[in-house]
């Protein structure tokens, strides 16, 4: 049965056909006056429904432009033409995204009577996908850019994704890296228990490092580098993002730095030798002398057959060059540059800061009392220790030289977890307002020449390399250094 | 009864110079007594004509100069010591009579000593 739709009725039905459309739909005479139009025509432009436009012009209602009116007569013209995405500059300036169709509609005899167009507002879509665009950029940009290697991984070390701050630290292309590399190829095999606990806090805080370790690079070379890296899921498969510096530079930085803190330490110990050279030749002079004067009595003692002298003389000389060729012993000892890091006994350090001391202690009615009550060793540099030892006791003999009674007292003792090496003086102390002051470079109280102010900043430089602490004890009158090392 | 001839005193904390130099003088003729202890060396000082004192300038407990000030000032004192640093000390005070730095050799001393040796071993 062919059922026919014309008048009032087809009216009805077609008004009944915009309503129920998805989409904003509007139908328009050959001069674009409006003919029906359903309510979600003027919200799809940005502007609120209800509004009546029947008969009034498309132009009036709507700030149409030129390109648009464009397509109205090429349509009008019989064209049909539409668009996925386009814009609509709304009449306060707002910019609304829209995907069109514009085709003509006819007469039964097949005149053209005007157009239909067909509207649908995209512009959350299209925004959010320009936020999508700018993030995915931006994301990609930082990716590109970081001077901070990145570097995602599946579980089993296989790479997946590299920057090229990665690929510069390890020397690979990007065609080798996607290529199969897996990080167990960078790692040397001396990091594998290391690796290992690295790969427990994945599992149990999701995250790993800091962890310092080392790369082998394409060419051969060891990169240090820093790590740090967390779990992330995707699509139920973990992975791991890793964040790499390289630590090189910073490496370099560190060994100069620890090369002039060496060089610094040497050189305050040579000054301090030099203020202690007094003391040595006194020491040297003395056995020099005897020998002279026993071998200038030889001479009589051979021409008068004097056997017993002859025999006491020979004994004094050699006892004598022993005597002497101690203290150069002793001098070349500590002259040495830095000795490597071994157990070092506290009561060897105190003795060889001692062999240095004595002559220079021994001297206008200084009394020394040394009580060594511990037999502990502790991780360093023998030298620098007794460098720190010979400062101290240096300080206290300057600090007693104009004191009324004269005392020194150096003694080494156990506490717990830490030995302490007490250096304590019966001179005027140190003024209540220096605590600080005295360890700065280059603060000193002594005379122009008698000290370089070094020896104090240095020696607490050396026993704070030795995760130790150097300070004045106030817990007493008179002066007491003291020297923590951990056991 | 005649009086003892003058002696010429040592001082150095060093027993072995003591006692070499006490056979080096005596073998120039002259009457030597040595001292380790500078304060038994002012107590025999104070009761005996002295004709020199020899003294140490670097010893424990007091220094050749403080014995020196103990020292009566008509008794020629020559001061020994290796320390450069208290020439300058020593250079201020008009009681030494000849300052020593060590090591020196005996003739050294001997020379300096001339004036205070017997007449008959003199220059010889």
């Amino acid at each position: 049965m062919k059922v026919a739709i014309g008048g009032e009725d087809g009216l009805q039905v077609l008004r009944e056909v915009l309503r129920t459309l998805p989409v904003a739909a509007a139908l328009f005479d050959r001069d674009m006056r409006y003919l029906a139009h359903n309510e979600g025509w003027l919200p799809a432009h940005g502007e609120p429904a209800g509004r009546d436009l029947v008969g009034l012009m498309h132009y009036d209602v709507l700030p149409i432009r030129d390109e648009w009116r464009e397509v109205h007569r090429r349509c009008l013209a019989g064209g049909t033409e539409d668009r996925g995405e386009d814009f609509f500059v709304r009449a306060d300036g707002q910019r609304e995204h829209l995907r069109w169709k514009v085709a003509p509609w006819r007469r039964p005899d097949g005149e053209i009577a005007g157009v239909i167009i067909y509207v649908e507002r995209i512009t959350e879509q299209v925004e959010t996908q320009h936020r999508l665009a700018e993030r995915e950029s931006m994301i990609s940009d930082l990716f590109d850019q970081s001077p901070v290697g990145l570097n995602l991984c599946s579980m089993e070390g296989l790479w997946i994704k590299s920057n090229p701050a990665f690929l510069d630290i390890i020397g690979y292309t990007q065609e080798e890296a996607d290529g199969g590399l897996s990080y167990w190829q960078l790692t040397p095999r001396k990091y594998d228990a290391d690796e290992m606990t690295q790969l427990e806090h994945l599992r149990t805080r999701r995250r790993y490092g800091p962890y310092e370790k080392e790369f082998i690079r394409k060419d051969g070379r060891l990169v240090p580098v820093r790590l740090n890296g967390f779990l992330v899921e995707r699509e139920g498969k973990a992975y791991i993002w890793s964040l790499i510096e390289d630590l090189t530079t910073q490496r370099a930085l560190e060994g100069r730095l620890e090369e002039e803190r060496i060089k610094a330490i040497h050189a305050s110990k040579l000054a301090m030798m030099g203020q202690m050279a007094a003391s040595f030749a006194h020491e040297i002079n003395n056995p020099l002398g005897i020998i002279d004067a026993f071998a200038f009595t030889l001479e009589n003692a051979i021409a008068a057959h004097d056997a017993a002298h002859i025999d006491a003389a020979i004994a004094a000389i050699r006892d004598a060059t022993a005597r002497a060729g101690k203290i150069v012993h002793g001098l070349r000892k500590f002259a040495r540059a830095r000795d490597e890091v071994a157990q070092v006994q506290i009561a060897t350090v105190v003795d060889d800061a001692m062999d240095l001391c004595r002559a220079r202690i021994r001297t206008h009615g200084v009394q020394l009392e040394v009580a060594v009550e511990t037999s502990a060793s502790v991780r360093g540099h023998a030298i620098e220790l007794s460098q720190v030892v010979v400062n101290l006791l240096n300080n206290a003999f300057d600090a007693v030289a104009d004191a009324p009674s004269k005392w020194i007292r150096l003694s080494a003792v156990d506490r717990p977890d830490v030995v302490v090496i007490l250096v304590e003086d019966s001179g005027s102390g140190v003024a209540a307002d220096l605590d600080a002051d005295v360890f700065r470079p280059f603060f000193t109280t002594k005379p122009v020449g008698a000290g370089t102010g070094l020896g104090l900043s240095i020696s607490r430089s050396i026993v704070e390399s030795h995760g130790g602490t150097l300070r004045l004890d106030r817990s007493v009158p008179h002066t007491r250094f003291l020297v923590e090392l951990p056991r | 009864m005649t009086t003892p001839p003058p002696v010429i005193v040592y001082i150095d904390d060093e027993p072995l110079l003591c006692s070499v130099f006490q056979r080096i003088l005596e073998g120039s003729g002259a009457s030597v007594v040595t001292f380790t202890d500078p304060e038994h060396a002012l107590a025999y000082v104070g009761s005996h004509p002295i004709a020199v004192v020899v003294c140490d300038y670097r010893m424990p407990m007091i220094s050749g100069l403080d014995v020196l000030a103990r020292v009566e000032a008509s008794v020629p004192f020559i001061l020994i010591s290796g320390d450069i640093a208290i020439a300058s000390l020593v250079a201020r005070n008009p009681r030494v009579t000849h300052f020593l730095y060590k090591p020196f050799q005996p003739e050294t001393l001997l020379a300096l000593l001339g004036p205070y040796l017997p007449p008959s071993t003199a220059g010889g």
